[in-house]
């Protein structure tokens, strides 16, 4: 039964997203080529993915994005912003999630996080009001305010593209304003008054270099000589007790040759060990030369302008574009490069085995690094990395910045006056860009998440071998939606999709699964004899409420890392947030977008 | 008129193309952009480029080429060749030709140039015979393997893939090889024989340490304190007699009101001007501390490990890929990433006015630096530089190396024996180097040149505007074609076809040449009612025949550079080769491939 191939196809994609056993652009690379070799789809089905409207857009706000983070338009946002500072934290908070918000409306939602991040620091210090109170609804706002334009988040783009290929108006440019304004004010109310509650309050240090709990970080440390602990076993060793550290795997030379164990209590310390060790490490921070335990780093990098006199600490995070990303931490090219030391790494609170520096980079890492304040100046200055309190990025062209804003007014204008489609106006938009050098032609293809773009374009030929002139599993599915559901109105069947949409982009991104729903949910209108616009709009509201996990949304990753928050602080403050939105979206979207019969053809 | 307003538009795109005041893509994102907004294409029609198979193969192809080099097995055939060395120039010539053919048949041409370059100096150095001479057929040779497979350079795939879409059968990977060999062994017995000498005989020097001729760099000296210099004029100087140097520019006073102004023979020269030199920077070279001139990068950065002792010299080039294109040269910067000093840098025989340290660095530009034996090993390492004397890459995964050899020719058998299409096999291998690691995930969109893919992809909507179902355009021109010369048989046509593609493909990029050709030729042979292969092969062999110039592709770019050719070397050697595979071409297509006459539908 050919239903239960393309729907096993989806089961296992989703799967294997939900593990996260290869990178989801290869998932779907898969998909794809199954579709491919199994003969339900043709080699032009297959790829004509890449040449949908919606990704061709996609494609090009993430170049007309880069614009304007490169001349440093959205730079100038987070300065207004981050010279706000109020004693009160219910006006704080709509103010970050109305900033973040407006930018998200017309760049790509982790962009808006990362330039308004820093920000948040500044404004922290200057209220009083602890950073991760306000690093949560940074990440919520951007997913928020994605929602209230065409061009504000993938899914978005994906449902009107899709409306479009299947004869129907597609959305314009401000159709998303009204159910989009309506889900953004319940959103941002509930986290200034509500949400900002529920978030624990962890206060950051105004000063690095005082001491502080560096908790959950994992770092190396080596056993120099003339250690008490020398010869003592893991038990005896009081390194938990003392210490607060958990050695999860030992490294040690026999002969030579490098071996690595795990250890157990009974485990025998010996000279110059390397211990993989979790927890807080501050006070092993405080040995200089001699002690206990030495940090690895700060044992083999002896340079004094690393370790010496005035060296200081400070935590940074990767940014979502670094050129490092992906790379295993270089201890010599970091060194070089910017002179600082690594000396520990922090990831989603996850406990990782390996020695950090043979792990590759991740979005939302947070590497605690030592070095000179002219280093560390150096670093802040990268953008490789996101330094808390530092505003500063590599702006290129700040005196370009009026010039892109100018032609990402004329792209969205263009498009909203129906004069242009949303595609074309993006790559007029991409030529005005590249002419007038607001975006260096060398980076053009550089900003382009490639991952988002193959993810979705090979999405495709899924929807395309649901629909009727393939197998019809779409209609087929729509007909036992229908059948279960349609009996008790088109409002329900809206809702059930709706929450399906919520769990599915729980699990994988927020673009495949509007890829994956818009044809079902095409169906299901088409199968109710309804227009499809009101279950299009809940589902792309559904794709974009990722508010339950840390890793829903990279925009989560960005802040789960810098905020130093636990997995299960999301849920807690995400869940009341979503069902929230559910109910919210249940009442505007067929307030906006009533139920209407198809015309008979 | 819309057949005048297409041809306009290619005559723009053509003229743009020659005069690269903007980069190819630009221009052809310009083209697409004319078209959709004349109302000539619909929007699906003009975003339909990137889901062509061609273009999904060439992004495929893309990398698995990365692949192959990033696991060693482009390196391996590499360090066999370095390890050839003969006395016998003919020999040799032959040697690298074959080599370099048989690498470009399976991977991008330049990337192949690129692996092979430092091999070539090891294999100079060690026949004793000029690296100049074997430069240029390194390139040549890359053009020419690409010949020989369906998946060797784009245009062979982009002819293949017009056919198709124009209902006719395909070319399989090797329906190229019959022609591709012919042609092939024309050029290699060419260079091996008469080419070579007409290659003029540069001798790079074997020990860079030694005094030798740097000639046609750009550097920026300045004049100390004492120098014999002061007070003289620039006529007087001798700078020109006796050093072998042009003043193209000199900075005076100090940094708030600094002057610089183009230097008259009557300039007198002060204390401490600093000279924007270009020529034989051999003997500035020379003066360690004092000296009537010194190179200013010497003198600002004094530290011990730069200057000092033990320090060598190499020639380096910008790597094709290399992360720092695009970007001026930051002294602070490289110096702290590689810990060597840029002393000055060669581009294309250009007079360039600029303080060097202050261009943009473009692929083919050479740079002299100078630092520790260790630090050049770090460059040597690096992917951003290709340094003309060594022989190691950043090689990630020697280990997997079969592996990758082994998806390698799982693609190429599985689309050769017809079991898959070309673009399924494709990005079948795609997806077995990313799951097995031989491709790192985060690298793979990287190695992919998108400027190629876009210009591509945004060229084809014109063959779209071309069509029946459009503006007839290519009808239209094949009718005119046809009248004139369809008289004299097809050979002549052919011939015609052949040459307007060889003239058109020194301007443009030799894929744009065949995306705009092919239907061109599909017309014509359709309009003497000829099957079309014979003719879209000789498009195909046209397109990547581009031995006048050196900067017609990329490959000669490379070699131009880096060889220190003249601009008219590459006319003096190419020209003749040109003329013989035009002549060879016409001899043997149409035995291979024989006019035969359309089926009747």
């Amino acid at each position: 039964m050919e239903h239960w191939f393309i729907l096993g196809l989806i089961g296992l994609a989703l799967a294997l997203f939900a593990f996260e056993v290869a990178r989801p652009d290869i998932i779907a690379l898969g998909v794809t080529l199954t579709l491919l070799l199994s003969g339900v789809i043709t080699i032009h089905e297959g790829f004509l993915g890449f040449s949908n409207p919606a990704v061709i857009t996609v494609m090009g706000m993430f170049i007309l994005s880069s614009g304007l983070v490169r001349t440093g338009v959205a730079d100038r946002l987070a300065h207004m912003i981050a010279r706000i500072g109020s004693g009160n934290p219910t006006i704080l908070t709509l103010t970050v999630m109305l900033t973040v918000g407006l930018m998200s409306a017309f760049m790509n939602n982790i962009g808006a996080v990362a330039i308004l991040l820093p920000a948040m620091f500044i404004i922290s210090q200057q209220s009083n009001y602890p950073s991760t109170k306000l690093l949560m609804p940074l990440a919520f706002g951007s997913l928020l305010g994605g929602l209230t334009t065409l061009i504000g988040t993938p899914p978005n783009l994906l449902v009107a593209i899709a409306l479009e290929e299947y004869g129907f108006r597609g959305f314009r440019m401000f159709d998303f304003f009204p159910t989009g304004l309506a889900v953004m004010a319940t959103g941002a109310l509930y986290m200034a008054t509500i949400g900002r509650r529920l978030i624990p309050t962890r206060i950051q240090p105004a000063n690095l270099t005082r001491r502080y709990e560096l908790q959950d970080y994992l770092t190396e440390v080596v056993i120099p000589s003339g250690s008490p602990l020398i010869g003592k076993s893991l038990r005896e060793s009081g390194l938990r007790q003392k210490y607060g550290l958990t050695v999860t795997r030992v490294r040690r030379k026999n002969d030579g040759n490098t071996v690595s164990l795990t250890p157990t209590p009974e485990t025998t310390l010996r000279l110059e060990d390397q211990l993989i060790v979790e927890g807080d490490v501050s006070q092993v921070l405080q040995f200089k030369g001699t002690g206990p335990l030495q940090i690895y780093a700060a044992h083999k990098f002896t340079d004094e302008n690393l370790t010496g006199e005035g060296a200081q600490l400070a935590e940074v995070a990767i940014a979502p574009s670094a050129r490092i990303l992906g790379n295993s931490i270089n201890q010599g090219q970091i060194r070089r490069l910017y002179g600082v030391l690594v000396l520990a790494l922090r990831r989603r609170g996850r406990t990782l085995q390996e020695r950090f520096t043979s792990l590759p980079l991740e979005v939302g890492d947070v590497l605690l690094v030592q070095g000179t304040p002219e280093a560390l100046e150096e670093v802040a200055k990268s953008s490789d990395f996101l330094v808390a309190n530092r505003l500063d990025h590599a702006v290129r062209d700040p005196k370009k910045a009026p010039v892109a804003l100018v032609i990402m007014a004329v792209s969205v204008g263009l498009a909203a006056t129906g004069l242009l489609h949303i595609s074309v106006a993006a790559m007029l938009g991409v030529l005005l860009m590249a002419l007038s050098g607001c975006v260096k032609l060398d980076d053009m293809y550089y900003d382009v998440e490639w991952r988002v773009v193959f993810l979705i374009a090979l999405m495709m030929p899924l929807g395309m071998a649901m629909d009727e002139d393939h197998i019809g599993t779409a209609n087929w599915l729509a007909n036992q939606v229908v059948g279960a559901a349609g009996d008790h109105g088109p409002l329900v069947v809206m809702g059930s999709i709706l929450l399906f949409t919520m769990l599915i982009t729980a699990v994988m991104s927020n673009a495949a699964a509007a890829v994956l729903l818009a044809p079902i949910g095409i169906a299901v209108a088409q199968g109710m004899n309804l227009q499809p616009h009101p279950f299009l709009m809940a589902i792309a509201i559904g794709a974009s409420t990722t508010f339950l996990t840390p890793v829903g949304h990279q925009a989560n990753v960005l802040v789960y890392g810098v905020g130093n928050y636990r997995f299960l602080d999301f849920a807690r403050t995400g869940a009341l947030l979503t069902l929230l939105i559910f109910i919210v979206t249940l009442l505007v979207v067929p307030a906006v977008w009533p139920f209407q019969p198809l015309r008979t053809p | 008129m819309e057949h005048w307003f297409i041809l306009g538009l290619i005559g723009l795109a053509l003229f743009l193309f020659a005069l690269e005041i903007v980069r190819p893509d630009i221009v052809a994102l310009g083209v697409t952009l004319t078209l959709l907004l004349s109302g000539l294409i619909t929007i699906d029609e003009g975003f339909l480029g990137f889901s062509n198979p061609a273009v999904i193969t060439v992004i495929g192809m893309f990398i698995l080429s990365s692949g192959l080099v990033r696991t060693g097995v482009a390196d391996q055939l590499a360090q066999m060749i370095a390890r050839v060395g003969s006395g016998d120039p003919t020999l040799l010539t032959v040697t690298v030709m074959l080599t370099v053919g048989l690498l470009s048949a399976f991977m991008n041409n330049i990337g192949a140039v690129a692996i092979l370059l430092p091999a070539i100096f090891i294999v100079a150095q060690q026949s004793n015979y000029p690296a100049t001479k074997l430069l240029m057929p390194l390139s040549f040779g890359s053009l020419l393997g690409g010949l020989t497979t369906l998946i060797g350079t784009p245009p062979n795939l982009l002819v293949s893939i017009a056919l198709e879409e124009h209902g006719f059968r395909g070319f399989r990977m090797f329906d190229f090889l019959p022609t591709g060999l012919v042609v092939m062994a024309t050029g290699t017995v060419y260079m091996a024989t008469i080419g070579r000498r007409l290659i003029p005989a540069r001798r790079q020097p074997e020990n860079l340490t030694r005094r030798y001729k740097l000639q046609n760099y750009l550097t920026e000296v300045v004049i100390p304190a004492g120098s014999p210099l002061i007070g003289k004029s620039l006529r007087d100087s001798g700078l020109r007699q006796n050093y072998g140097l042009t003043v193209t520019r000199i900075r005076r006073g100090s940094r708030e009101n600094e002057v610089s102004f183009s230097p008259a023979p009557e300039t007198t020269l002060r204390e401490e001007d600093q000279l924007i030199v270009e020529g034989d920077i051999s003997q500035l070279l020379q003066f360690k501390g004092a000296g009537p001139l010194q190179i200013y990068a010497s003198r600002k950065f004094t530290d011990e490990s730069l200057t000092g002792e033990g320090v060598q010299l190499a020639e380096v080039a910008i790597a094709p890929n290399a992360n720092i294109l695009g970007n001026s040269i930051n002294q602070g910067q490289i110096r702290r990433l590689y810990g060597v000093l840029v002393l000055a840098l060669r581009r294309r025989g250009r007079t360039l006015q600029e303080r060097f340290t202050s261009l943009p660095l473009e692929v083919g530009d050479v740079l002299l630096v100078q630092g520790t034996p260790d630090a050049l090993q770090e460059v040597a390492r690096s992917s951003d530089f290709l340094v003309v004397n060594r022989l190691e890459h950043a090689v990630r995964e020697p280990k997997k190396a079969p592996l990758a050899l082994l998806i390698m020719a799982i693609s190429v058998v599985s689309a050769a024996t017809g079991l898959l299409h070309i673009t399924t096999a494709a990005m079948i291998g795609v997806l077995l180097m990313a799951l097995t690691g031989c491709v790192k995930m985060e690298d793979m969109y990287k190695d992919v040149d998108w400027r190629v893919i876009f210009l591509i992809a945004f060229m084809l909507p014109l063959g779209i505007a071309m069509d029946q179902d459009h503006t007839g355009t290519a009808g239209w021109l094949a009718q005119h074609v046809v009248n004139a010369t369809g008289g004299y048989g097809p050979l002549v046509v052919m011939g015609s076809i052949l040459l307007f593609a060889t003239l058109v493909t020194e301007m443009m990029s030799n894929a744009a040449a065949a995306v705009l050709l092919a239907p061109i030729g599909i017309a014509i042979a359709q309009g003497m009612g000829l099957q079309p292969h014979p003719f879209l092969m000789a498009i195909a062999i046209g397109a990547s025949t581009t031995f006048l110039t050196p900067v017609g592709h990329q490959s000669n770019v490379l070699v131009y550079g880096v060889g220190n050719y003249r601009f008219t070397d590459f006319p003096r050697t190419g020209a003749l080769l040109n003329l013989l595979i035009f002549i060879v071409t016409l001899v043997i297509v149409p035995i291979i491939w024989p006019f035969q006459p359309l089926q009747a539908p």
